[in-house]
């Protein structure tokens, strides 16, 4: 009796996983396998004709210096968008968090940037790059503000990380302060009779707990920065002089505009590859840190 | 086990069968043949003449009671088209752009677009624009109208300080100096798009000093010239650089939208881009008085450098092909072409239709003098790209990552000669 | 000394959370002014109050463009979404949970959703849109199928490991009581799976709503199914100036998604935070 509910069991939950599992199999796994076969060729996307060409893409990639470059800018963009959304959203939700006079109200503005469009955010930002920033040079003569960081090959990047922290902080804020509001109160207050300092408490009291919720918030950051594209796309278009061309972008321009498509799977194979190494090693080592708690 | 591999499958089944029968029901509603008509598709990529094409479309689907034909005007259309043709599914009717255009060419050397030599319209072309149509002695396309590069200037502003249009390359560094010199804004450069960069010295700079350059392509690619040793390329690049010292300042932090904006409302007396920026500047700012002049050549020899703006093509797996002709040619009529051309401020390609540009009557008569080069070779696709990509470089100093003038057109010349049988095969040695 | 540090303290807090907050609304205010401007006035001055309500952007975005029709297509595309996923997400991720340890089955099958999370769009773009296209489901069913598909990815990730550290003693009385499997699932274990799938939800309703890449590449046939942001979009391109116009249609596509979010804030927060958090 006991043993037939229990295969009747096993069986439903069978079932329960089929609708995703075909789902994903069809559309998903299928354009994949066809997508990696064009990384063997020269497809142009357009022309009817095309010829498999071996691991060619893969050998010429390692030596194309736009795609090394490309893969540098991603680094970069990565560890500063993680570091930047960490730091940014852990100080605000630590000032959120205090006894503060409208802090619901405050709070409520710190999310309103996560319900926009990419689009709509990249535009607005651009206009305000190109209008404000002038403005604040000449009130306070500093070089840097002269002129529009957008179209300063230097300075780009740093435009654009800026736009993606506005938005990229308004659910990292959301979470870390719920994660803050689950530390119970008696630990500090133990701690401060044990002569504690706010330091102290910091360190010892409030990071174990919130490391769940940084886990969240630094594998997506790390993801986020490694695929970015539509920000970049929406403000720059890779520009000026390629000085923010991503990988993500690279592999746009070539499939959709420059008829290189066998050649940009190849770039998104490596992507993969590279997005897959680094997520797994981050949700390690933040997992490790865990074992603390 | 074996049972639970038995229902997996007819889990599966009933899934797909499910998919199956969703999608033939969906699929019936999108084509949406119920009324008998054939529908037809007419894919634009112009977005400021999108109402244009709408009138044209209209009177097309009154004149008759069989066709219907839609305009379908999608954000990112250079995507979508090329996306469309990768899964084999590109539109009925295609508004792409001229021959001088390497996206154009593509398509059409990989054969997507249907064979039109024997529409009735194309006799009526005028003459001087026949060959540029031609590819490879048959035709694919159906050109409708044609625009030109220029100077645009705020005729209030030019008045105001007793300024002439200037005939010499001196005398509009002269007129700039001046405009300067008196804290003015002489011109907006747009450089932040990196595609109005190579159309003011591709078409602005160089098209008006050379007019055509179908030959100096084609010794490039036959290896008699260079892009460096070229007599023009290298000074008219020059110029693109010199003129920008009388430019905004900041040049690459602006946008094309922006510039349009800005030079609307009188930020500066000149503005060098395509008359297609003429309905935007216009809709930016009804009151104000425009006047267009050609790029002045050093010695006042000018010419206007042209292409055709808009081609209307079939696709070759076109299911109505018949239907989609008697559209194009419905399109390509005097009437529907003065329509067009009225609405767009563009050059007609069609004989007995004439362009109304008040705004750029001076270019207009240099056209009608036979001053108007028509190009129609386009590089090959990887040297425009590697164009388009690089040449901010050149208005960047060499610290800051910059290049100069001789790497760039060394690099140009590099990549053409990689490329050079894409072009001979196309046009020929 | 205490009482000063402490003073200071609270007004640097101050301090920063306005400052902040004024970064984070002057975009808004640039959206709101700009679209109740001509654009003759806005190229004046870019940041000054409008002189007088204008309303013809507004009057002609709804006259245009059918504002409404995008509008309805992005509202039942996000809903069918969000259903489905509620349904079928929490289903498999919930046989996973409980069964990875039982068969490999579900072992490689989450590993596989799991490792989806990492391809970039670009390599199954191409291929999508041609296998969408020959199964005939290049429209709204089409692409809410496909938003159910790429949701499942995170959310399968975020669900089973929220699953796992659930109790089983509840599913495991409600046996004892004679449930069935199915009854069981549905009266013990997906009320208590509240707090996760409403993180799952309020992240993927702010995703599918906001998407551009996929209705475009689906729906770009069919004019009439598109979404909003496909809409919006199309106001700005390379060749076109229609600047105020644009920003008036994206102040009305932020209005309904702005009304959802201060009516249902709490829930919305509440829900983003649930599973978030271990309680």
């Amino acid at each position: 009796m006991k043993k037939s509910r229990l295969f009747q069991r096993n069986h439903i939950l069978f079932l329960f996983t089929l609708p995703i599992v075909i789902m994903y199999c069809v559309f998903f796994i299928v354009p994949l396998l066809m997508g990696m076969k064009n990384s063997f060729t020269d497809w142009s996307g357009t022309s009817p004709e095309y010829d498999f060409i071996g691991i060619q893409n893969y050998i010429d990639i390692f030596q194309d210096e736009r795609f090394r470059n490309a893969l540098i800018f991603n680094f970069k963009y990565t560890i500063l968008l993680t570091v930047g959304t960490v730091v940014i959203s852990l100080i605000i939700a630590l000032i959120l968090n205090q006894k503060l006079k409208g802090r619901t109200f405050l709070r409520s503005i710190y999310f309103l940037p996560a319900i926009l469009s990419l689009v709509t955010v990249g535009l607005i930002w651009n206009e305000l790059f190109y209008r404000v920033t002038p403005m604040i040079g000449e009130a306070t003569g500093l070089k840097i503000f002269e002129s529009s960081w957008l179209g300063d090959p230097k300075l780009a990047m740093y435009a654009i990380l800026i736009v993606n922290l506005w938005q990229g902080c308004a659910t990292p804020i959301v979470l870390l302060i719920a994660g803050l509001q689950s530390v119970p109160q008696d630990l500090y207050e133990a701690a401060q009779i044990d002569g504690a300092n706010a330091w102290d408490r910091f360190k010892s009291i409030t990071v174990p707990y919130l490391i769940p919720v940084l886990n969240i918030v630094i594998v997506t950051s790390v993801k986020a920065g490694l695929t970015t594209f539509d920000y970049i796309k929406a403000m720059t278009d890779g520009g000026p002089m390629q000085a923010t061309e991503s990988v993500g972008i690279l592999i746009y321009n070539h499939a959709m505009q420059e008829g290189k498509f066998g050649y940009s799977v190849a770039e998104s194979m490596i992507l993969f590859v590279i997005i897959a190494l680094v997520s797994v090693l981050t949700m390690r080592m933040t997992n490790n840190k865990k074992v603390g708690d | 086990m074996k049972k639970k591999r038995v229902l997996a499958v007819v889990m599966a089944v009933t899934m797909l069968a499910g998919m199956a029968t969703g999608c033939s029901s969906a699929g019936g509603e999108d084509k949406g043949s119920s009324s008998g008509k054939i529908e037809l598709e007419f894919f634009t990529q112009k977005r400021e003449a999108s109402e244009t094409f709408d009138k044209i479309v209209e009177e097309f689907n009154n004149s008759q009671d069989e066709i219907i034909v839609t305009q379908n005007i999608v954000p990112d259309a250079t995507s979508v088209l090329m996306s469309r043709a990768a899964t084999g599914d590109l539109p009925d009717i295609i508004q792409v752009g001229g021959m001088q255009d390497s996206n154009t060419m593509q398509f059409m050397k990989e054969g997507h677009f249907l064979e039109l030599t024997d529409m009735e319209c194309l006799d009526n072309v005028v003459d001087e624009y026949k060959d540029a149509i031609t590819f490879q002695g048959k035709n694919y396309v159906v050109p409708i109208s044609a625009n030109f590069s220029g100077v645009f200037y705020n005729k209030d502003m030019f008045e105001e300080a007793g300024y002439e249009v200037p005939t010499t390359y001196d005398e509009l560094i002269d007129l700039a100096k001046d405009i300067q010199s008196k804290g003015e804004v002489p011109f907006l450069f747009p450089d932040k798009d990196a595609w109005t960069i190579v159309q003011c010295w591709e078409d602005n700079i160089d098209g008006s000093a050379r007019g055509d350059r179908s030959q100096v392509y084609a010794d490039i690619a036959n290896g008699a010239t260079t892009f460096e040793d070229d007599a023009l390329f290298p000074e008219t690049l020059q110029k693109v650089i010199d003129i920008r010292q009388y430019g905004q300042g900041d040049t690459l932090s602006l946008g094309y939208d922006q510039a349009i904006s800005d030079f609307a409302t009188g930020k500066s007396y000149m503005f060098m881009q395509g008359v297609w920026a003429l309905p935007s500047i216009k809709s930016a700012n009804p009151d104000m008085n425009i006047g267009m002049f050609s790029f002045p050549s050093n010695d006042g020899d000018t010419k206007v450098s042209m292409g055709i703006d808009v081609n209307l093509a079939i696709s070759a797996d076109c299911e109505n092909a018949d239907a989609a002709k008697e559209f194009v040619e419905f399109a390509a009529s005097k009437e529907m072409v003065q329509l067009y051309v009225d609405n767009d401020y563009s050059v007609p390609c069609m004989k007995d239709v004439t362009a109304n540009i008040p705004e750029a009557e001076m270019i207009v008569n240099m056209i009608n003098e036979g001053k108007g080069a028509l190009q129609s070779t386009a590089l090959p696709k990887a040297v425009a790209d590697e164009r388009q990509n690089t040449i901010q470089k050149v208005l960047v100093p060499a610290e800051d990552g910059g290049e100069d003038i001789s790497t760039f057109l060394e690099n140009l010349t590099k990549v053409f000669q990689e490329n050079k049988d894409e072009f001979l095969e196309l046009y020929g040695e | 000394m205490v009482r000063v540090k402490s003073v200071l303290f609270k007004s640097m807090a101050y301090f920063i959370a306005i400052a902040g907050a004024l970064v984070i609304l002057l975009p808004f205010y640039i959206t709101l002014i700009t679209a109740f401007k001509t654009p003759e006035e806005s190229a004046q001055n870019f940041f000054a109050f409008p002189k007088s309500l204008y309303l013809d952007n507004f009057k002609e975005v709804f006259a245009k463009a059918g504002y409404l029709k995008y509008f309805m297509n992005s509202v039942i595309v996000t809903v069918c979404s969000l259903i489905l996923i509620y349904i079928l997400v929490t289903m498999i991720s919930y046989a996973i949970a409980r069964s990875m340890k039982r068969h490999v089955y579900y072992k490689i099958i989450f590993g596989m959703i799991v490792l989806g999370m990492f391809v970039p769009f670009q390599v199954i773009m191409v291929p999508l849109v041609q296998f969408m296209g020959g199964l005939g489901l290049s429209n709204k069913f089409g692409l809410i199928l496909l938003h159910v598909t790429y949701a499942s990815m995170q959310a399968v990730f975020l669900l089973v490991n929220y699953i796992q550290n659930v109790p089983q003693d509840l599913e495991e009385a409600a046996y004892i009581d004679g449930c069935t499997t199915v009854q069981a699932y549905v009266k013990v274990v997906v009320p208590l799976l509240k707090p996760m799938t409403s993180t799952v939800l309020v992240l993927n309703a702010l995703w599918i709503w906001n998407d551009f890449q996929m209705p475009l590449m689906i729906l770009n046939k069919l004019p009439d199914t598109w979404t909003l942001p496909l809409f919006q979009y199309n106001f700005k391109s390379q060749y076109s100036f229609d600047y105020n116009m644009a920003f008036a249609s994206y102040l009305i596509a932020m209005i309904p998604v702005l009304i959802a979010y201060i009516t249902a804030q709490k829930h919305i927060v509440e829900g983003l935070t649930a599973g978030a958090v271990k309680s």
